[in-house]
């Protein structure tokens, strides 16, 4: 145990180029679908806490359920969608990292949408009577209410990104954990564990933490500064 | 800006149930009444925030009506961000500049709002609803939070308002002699309803209800 450790920290050392593919195929399908997530998320959730009406909630309880939607179910979805005999066949997303980046958004977004939804339900009383009182436009208060939420916008990110780089299920379906194209971390740390290769695993174990570490001190930082 | 009517319920209770006011331009009109009677309520159906379970309130031609809640609000920003948010064009001019000026802002314009004491961001509050030009202003207990000096300041661009103006000013107190000082007509609310309603200095003085005559009594005045 402790010699695969070393070996590990020696792997890392030496900037093996599997190991660096892997990364950066892991960051480049993690910021993409936690950026999507957020783009699409953020406006849609304060859409559902603004709505008064049967139909804004009927949907805040649709959003909750595909909150807690299984990764493999969504996985599976995507997989039967994207791949030879699926309706979405034309669009050549199965075994590529786009494909991974939309079955990440659609896992993701709600995510986004739920944690927006319930902040801006505390804000969007004040904020509405405060904005109808002066006579903005719902479009302007919309917008008010949006850059209320400047200190929660890092605080989801982090879920968001968070998701996307831990998540195995949807991605390993979607992505099919191709060497050098979409085998992603989560994703290679199961195959080298499988094949009883922990050096690998914790080496890549041990960077998706710290990846991990240095964006939450970076969001912090950055934080602290925007929500003066 | 009237009523014919408006009910508000809330489950079982009724929040809000009247009738037949007038706020006419060029007036102030003091509500009163104890913690719980309705005069939010009645303030938020006159902003047009809150729509009543049956009537509402009717504006008549070109009217507007600017409102400040209860509780103010600071948004991200400055305060002069702020206050020029209720302005025209939502730019901080000369005239939101006087107004923090009055009551005594000027040294925090460059201020994040969300730092502002309790008193601070009311009196920003005030300013923000201030710029705007309107026919009619609604102001829920817009000097609860302040000192005196502050208070009076206040009154005095309430007044100002309103004459120069031509503004209807509504305004939500628990102080007998603001309403004394400043309002031309006063309601007296008890349980959603309007229990007594006249020319301030007639029914502060003079109360024609038991209900108005207790709570004038217990305050000693
Ligand atoms: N959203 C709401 N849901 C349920 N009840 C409400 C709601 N808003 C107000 N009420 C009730 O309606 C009644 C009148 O409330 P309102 O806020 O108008 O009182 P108020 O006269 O402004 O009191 P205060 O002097 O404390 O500001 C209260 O009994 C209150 O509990
Ligand atoms: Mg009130």
């Amino acid at each position: 145990m402790l010699t695969a450790f070393e070996e590990a920290i020696a792997l890392l050392a030496s900037g093996d180029e599997m190991l660096t593919n892997i990364v950066l195929v892991t960051l480049r399908m993690s910021i993409a679908s936690s950026l999507i997530a957020l783009a699409i998320g953020m406006p849609l959730g304060t859409a559902l806490a603004m709505g008064r009406s049967k139909i804004a909630s009927a949907l805040v309880i649709v959003n909750r359920t595909l909150m807690g939607v299984p990764p493999v179910v969504c996985g599976l979805l995507c997989y039967l969608m994207f791949c030879g005999v699926g309706p979405l066949r034309w669009l050549q997303l199965l075994y590529t990292v786009e494909g991974m980046v939309v079955a990440q958004v659609l896992l993701i977004t709600p995510i986004v949408a739920g944690n927006m939804e319930s902040y801006v339900r505390g804000l969007v009383d004040d904020v509405r009577e405060t904005a109808r009182g002066i006579g903005l436009s719902r479009v302007r208060t919309a917008l008010l209410l949006l850059g209320e939420c400047r200190y929660q916008v890092f605080t989801v990110y982090l879920i968001a990104f968070g998701r996307a780089i831990a998540e195995v299920g949807a991605v390993s379906m979607v992505g099919g954990a191709i060497a050098y194209k979409t085998n992603v971390m989560t994703t290679a740390i199961m195959m080298y564990t499988n094949r009883g290769d922990f050096t690998l695993g914790i080496a890549l174990g041990i960077i998706l933490l710290l990846m991990f570490l240095t964006l939450n001190v970076v969001v912090s930082i950055v934080q602290r500064n925007v929500a003066r | 800006m009237r009523i014919e009517k408006a009910i508000k319920r809330y489950g079982a209770k009724t929040a809000l149930d009247v009738a037949g006011i007038e706020f006419p331009r060029g007036t102030i009109c003091a509500v009163m009444g104890v913690n719980g009677c309705g005069k939010t309520t009645l303030a938020r159906v006159l902003a047009g925030t809150l729509r009543p379970d049956e009537g509402g309130r009717i504006l008549g031609d070109g009217e507007s009506v600017g409102y400040m809640p209860q509780r103010s609000y600071a948004f991200y920003g400055t305060l002069a961000r702020n206050v020029a948010l209720g302005a025209k064009e939502r730019r901080f001019d000369d005239r939101c500049r006087g107004l923090i000026k009055e009551l005594g802002l000027s040294h925090l314009e460059r201020e994040q709002a969300k730092k502002l004491s309790g008193g601070e961001t009311a009196r920003m509050a005030l300013a923000r609803v201030l710029a705007g030009t309107w026919t009619h202003l609604v102001l829920d207990e817009p000097t609860a939070a302040l000192d005196i000096p502050s208070t009076l300041a206040a009154e005095r661009l309430m007044r100002d308002y309103c004459t120069e103006e031509n503004v209807g000013i509504v305004v939500v107190t628990h102080s007998v002699s603001q309403a004394r000082r400043l309002a031309d007509h006063a309601i007296f609310m008890d349980g959603g309803r309007i229990v007594e309603e006249g020319p301030a200095a007639d029914i502060l003085s003079h109360p024609q209800t038991p209900e108005l005559s207790e709570f004038l009594a217990i305050l000693g005045s």
